[in-house]
């Protein structure tokens, strides 16, 4: 018999997702039919590489969604444990994968960033910002 | 010596290994293949995911969200 599954998203994931909707609300739209696909079980993530440094994520797994090549965003779920009847995927971050940005990004939010590489994060997060606003910008112009 | 380096990594691509310059023994910096980079994307993206994971659990404030619900949150239509 196969268990049922239930996708959930934590506050911060929700959070994430809308975020994504102000820059593209389509990807945002795909971003939720691909976990209504893990749900359905027509899709599966790819399980992290286990490393000592990381920990035990055995139970998170990656999905890549968006642009060209599928791949410019990601969603990260964990399965958690001890559901019998019901197997729950908790979705706990969906972001793009935007190369260098997200890494300094999550290394400044760490406290980790080297500080010879301040100035080039300040120049990445600026430009960064300055994308996004154009995009809004962009949009609302469009509605018009 | 740069120009010598960029020729042994075209040559040799990943297999050139890091070349690590530093002083007193120390080392300060390090040439890395492009070839290897591309090799060690999927794991630095894990470091990464995982760094956030450790974060996210830390501030979780226990409150789940259906797809439903979050699709009515966020005023999107799951069926589109």
């Amino acid at each position: 018999m196969t268990v049922q599954r239930r996708v959930e998203l934590t506050s911060a994931a929700l959070a994430d997702l809308g975020r994504l909707k102000e820059d593209d609300p389509e990807l945002a739209a795909q971003a939720l039919r691909l976990l209504r696909r893990l749900e359905r079980r027509e899709v599966d993530g790819i399980p992290l590489a286990e490393m000592a440094v990381t920990g035990n994520l055995s139970d998170c797994r990656k999905l890549y969604f968006g642009g060209a090549n599928g791949r410019s965003h990601r969603v990260v779920y964990r399965q958690l444990p001890d559901h019998e009847t019901v197997e729950v995927l908790e979705v706990v971050v969906v972001e793009s994968r935007s190369e260098m940005y997200v890494y300094l990004l999550a290394s400044q939010r760490m406290g980790r960033l080297p500080t010879e590489s301040g100035a080039r994060f300040t120049r990445l997060h600026q430009a960064t910002i300055s994308r996004r606003g154009a995009a809004r910008k962009q949009g609302r112009q469009t509605d018009r | 010596m740069l120009p010598s380096i960029t020729e042994a990594l075209g040559e040799e691509g990943a297999a050139a290994g890091l070349v690590v310059f530093g002083a007193y023994r120390k080392p300060e910096a390090a040439v890395v293949p492009y070839e290897l980079i591309e090799l060690l994307d999927p794991i630095i993206e894990d470091l990464v995911i995982a760094a956030r994971v450790e974060k996210r659990r830390a501030d979780d404030d226990g409150r789940r969200y259906t797809l439903d619900e979050a699709a009515a949150e966020l005023g999107l239509d799951l069926n589109d």
